[in-house]
């Protein structure tokens, strides 16, 4: 959710990245409380331009791979700030590097 | 330099924010940027200057910001800034496009820079060799 509202918002409105997904996570605080963390994740995915993501396979790539980080590192790094942007990373680096290979 | 302090500036407030109310980190962190984003407008209406260039900064350290008070006292803090400021200057140019370059810089900065000083007290409360037994 996150990430799609922050692609869609940065490429239609050709501004900064930063602002959308800063947003974003504001109303998901504020409205969903429950699964704000995981939509900011998204957030910080759909800040990658759109050389990289253009595709809607990259979407259901990036939010698969997403998911497994999450849940796979999230319980093991408690308290240690910007693994959510780590998270994101890894995902979009993931569809890089299996795109090189197909 | 004023990368740093805005880095550090943001990371504090951001800490703050979360740490002392009942608000989320991700309330705090996203506040904490869209009030700079805002400042940084104003400012910019009188001094002409690249707003991108430090919302990327300030952004970044919001998630430095957003560790647990456990792990980020004010000289903590001090030093993830620093070292985030360096990361996101060195890596910067090299993951441009991909997303959550700036999270892992904060990420990098906080991880390496927590296990580090928790190695500083353990080696200074260390007795030394002298006054072993």
């Amino acid at each position: 959710m996150g990430f799609v509202a922050v692609y869609l918002l940065t490429i239609n409105l050709s501004i900064s990245s930063i602002v959308p997904s800063a947003a974003v996570g504001f109303l998901s605080a504020i409205f969903i409380k429950k699964y704000s963390y995981e939509i900011y994740t998204g957030s910080f995915i759909g800040m990658s331009s759109a050389f990289y993501v253009n595709e809607v396979s990259d979407f259901l790539f990036i939010s698969s791979f997403a998911t497994f980080f999450y849940l796979l590192l999230t319980p093991h790094f408690k308290g240690i700030g910007g693994k959510f942007g780590m998270i994101a990373f890894l995902s979009v680096s993931s569809l890089i590097i299996l795109r090189s290979f197909v | 330099m004023i990368e740093f302090i805005l880095s550090f500036i943001t990371a504090y407030s951001t800490l703050k924010l979360h740490g002392s109310n009942r608000a989320s980190s991700v309330f705090a962190s996203s506040l904490v940027t869209i009030i700079s984003f805002l400042v940084l407008l104003v400012i910019n209406l009188v001094v002409d200057f690249d707003i991108n260039h430090f919302m990327f900064f300030i952004f970044g350290a919001s998630f430095v910001g957003m560790c647990s008070k456990e792990k980020g006292n004010f000289y903590q803090l001090l030093l993830y800034s620093f070292l985030y400021t360096v990361f996101l200057f060195n890596f910067s140019k090299y993951l441009t496009g991909i997303g959550g370059a700036l999270g892992l810089s904060a990420f990098l900065s906080v991880y390496l820079g927590y296990h580090f000083t928790e190695l500083i007290s353990k080696i200074a409360s260390t007795p030394k060799w002298s006054e072993r037994k």
